[in-house]
């Protein structure tokens, strides 16, 4: 099923991601911000119900100076503390800002998420591959997409949906921009089981995946990774990648 | 029944069907974003409602509050706590309204949430909101953070100081009818989107969602006549 889910990111497709049963227990939409189309954003919103995020890599949130909101808001009175999220007392959320494209009119439409959606893809593209990138001058904030920021040891030190999004992108070779969308049960009041998502990508033909489907490819990903074959836009600055790549893959 | 007639029953009725806790539908402007928002008492919140504004309206579901109680709770907004980063919103940037900023102040979720996003833990988490709205109104509670995290999967909105005499976007109007209902001002609202174009859902189609579902919809223009006879009469 991996590779199906990353024909499928590699295609523009959607495919479904649930984590773990020991984490969120949730699965979320995913598919690449580049190819996210206002008929998509329909789709997550209709069929998901949750917040329709953009995950990005780290390497590319340091160069676009994208912070993780928990820093942002330590400040005010409320800031979210290692230890407050119930289903991972080791990490912080993965939210970054909430933004809008500059070209936006409300922010909230269809077209207007998609806007400044794929945006983000090609800002996040461009920044990968080296160019200065201004964000400020694109987007503001706050705004109607909430940016998730990919942890920087990627899988080794968190394991949401925002670091396998991001795993998987570069294990495909595309942009590491991914737009994801929880799956909330209507009759529950709880997020959609891991078997009724199952449901709705066999009927819909979407690749369906688990983190650790995701964790299994990237160790093996990860043995044969270097520099050398790892797409050009997807390569960071070496102190980066170490920070990413160099620790042993034994968990 | 004369036309300014019509508008001050519907006024009534929906300063009403707010007071009983079910949902109107919230018109700003031509000129504005011209859009429609759900809108509820957020301490009326329950899980099917959460479910009812993802389903048939699409937005961001977003509580507004009165400006006196994100003071007193010490509830910013969010262009003013973000000016840090490079990325901030500057005045003059909304293009629907350049005189003023958005009304976004912090994104949170209530401690008890789990992952914070579910119809259960989102109407949790709003109706403990409108908990600590009351009690800072009525002199009480301001320990926010004893209850609520943030970043978090509920916007919260701060009406502007002035209210309708300042901003007229859905978050002063909603805040504005919650004191008009004598309710507590914390009012839960969420953009109605159109599923074919792409854009807002047009007030028209928003008129027959309201005429197929028996809900009363209401125009910033009629909220604003009451806003100022209620001011005249002072």
């Amino acid at each position: 099923m991996i590779d199906k889910a990353l024909q499928a990111l590699r295609d523009g497709r959607f495919f479904l991601i649930y984590d773990f049963d020991d984490r969120e227990g949730e699965t979320d939409f995913a598919i690449r911000a580049d190819a996210v189309k206002p008929k998509d954003i329909l789709r997550m919103r209709k069929d998901g119900g949750g917040l329709i995020c953009t995950a990005v890599h780290p390497a590319a949130a340091h160069r676009l100076g994208l912070p993780f909101a928990s820093d942002v808001f330590a400040k005010t009175c409320l800031g979210e503390e290692i230890g407050d999220i119930p289903y991972d007392r080791k990490n912080h959320s993965s939210f970054s800002l909430w933004v809008n494209h500059k070209n936006t009119f409300t922010g909230i439409t269809d077209r207007d998420r998609t806007l400044t959606i794929t945006e983000i893809g090609r800002v996040v593209r461009e920044t990968m591959a080296g160019k200065t990138v201004d964000f400020s001058s694109q987007f503001r904030t706050p705004g109607h997409c909430p940016l998730l920021r990919a942890d920087d040891d990627l899988l080794h030190q968190r394991r949401g949906q925002t670091e396998l999004s991001i795993a998987l992108a570069a294990m495909a070779g595309v942009t590491p921009a991914v737009t994801i969308c929880e799956m909330l049960d209507d009759k529950t009041g709880k997020a959609l089981s891991r078997d009724d998502a199952k449901k709705y990508a066999k009927k819909y033909n979407m690749p369906f995946v688990g983190g650790n489907d995701v964790l299994g490819a990237w160790d093996g990903h990860a043995g044969t990774l270097s520099q050398a074959n790892v797409p050009a836009h997807t390569q960071m600055p070496a102190h980066e990648h170490a920070a990413v790549h160099a620790e042993g893959r034994d968990d | 029944m004369q036309p300014s007639t019509r508008r001050a029953v519907m006024i009534d009725e929906a300063i009403a069907a707010l007071r009983d806790g079910k949902f109107i539908l919230l018109y700003d402007f031509d000129d504005r974003e011209g859009e429609t928002d759900f809108a509820i008492r957020s301490d009326a919140v329950t899980p099917g409602d959460i479910l009812r504004m993802r389903k048939d309206g699409g937005g961001l579901i977003c509580t507004a509050i009165d400006p006196v109680a994100a003071q007193k709770l010490g509830l910013p907004f969010a262009s003013d706590v973000l000016q840090g980063t490079h990325v901030a919103e500057q005045q003059g940037d909304i293009p629907y309204d350049r005189k003023n900023h958005s009304s976004f102040s912090l994104w949170v979720n209530h401690k008890k949430t789990y992952t914070g996003i579910t119809d259960n833990d989102r109407a949790l988490t709003i109706n403990a909101i409108a908990d600590e709205v009351k009690k800072s109104l009525n002199g009480g509670g301001a320990h926010f953070s004893e209850f609520f995290r943030t970043p978090g999967h509920c916007a919260i909105l701060r009406a502007a100081d002035d209210l309708l005499d300042q901003r007229h976007g859905q978050t002063e109007l909603s805040v504005a009818m919650a004191r008009m209902a004598g309710i507590t001002p914390s009012i839960t609202i969420c953009e109605m989107l159109d599923d074919e174009s792409g854009y807002a859902l047009p007030k028209a189609g928003a008129k027959a969602y309201a005429k197929k579902h028996g809900l009363v919809f209401i125009e910033g223009r009629d909220v604003l006549d009451r806003w100022e006879a209620d001011k005249n009469r002072e």
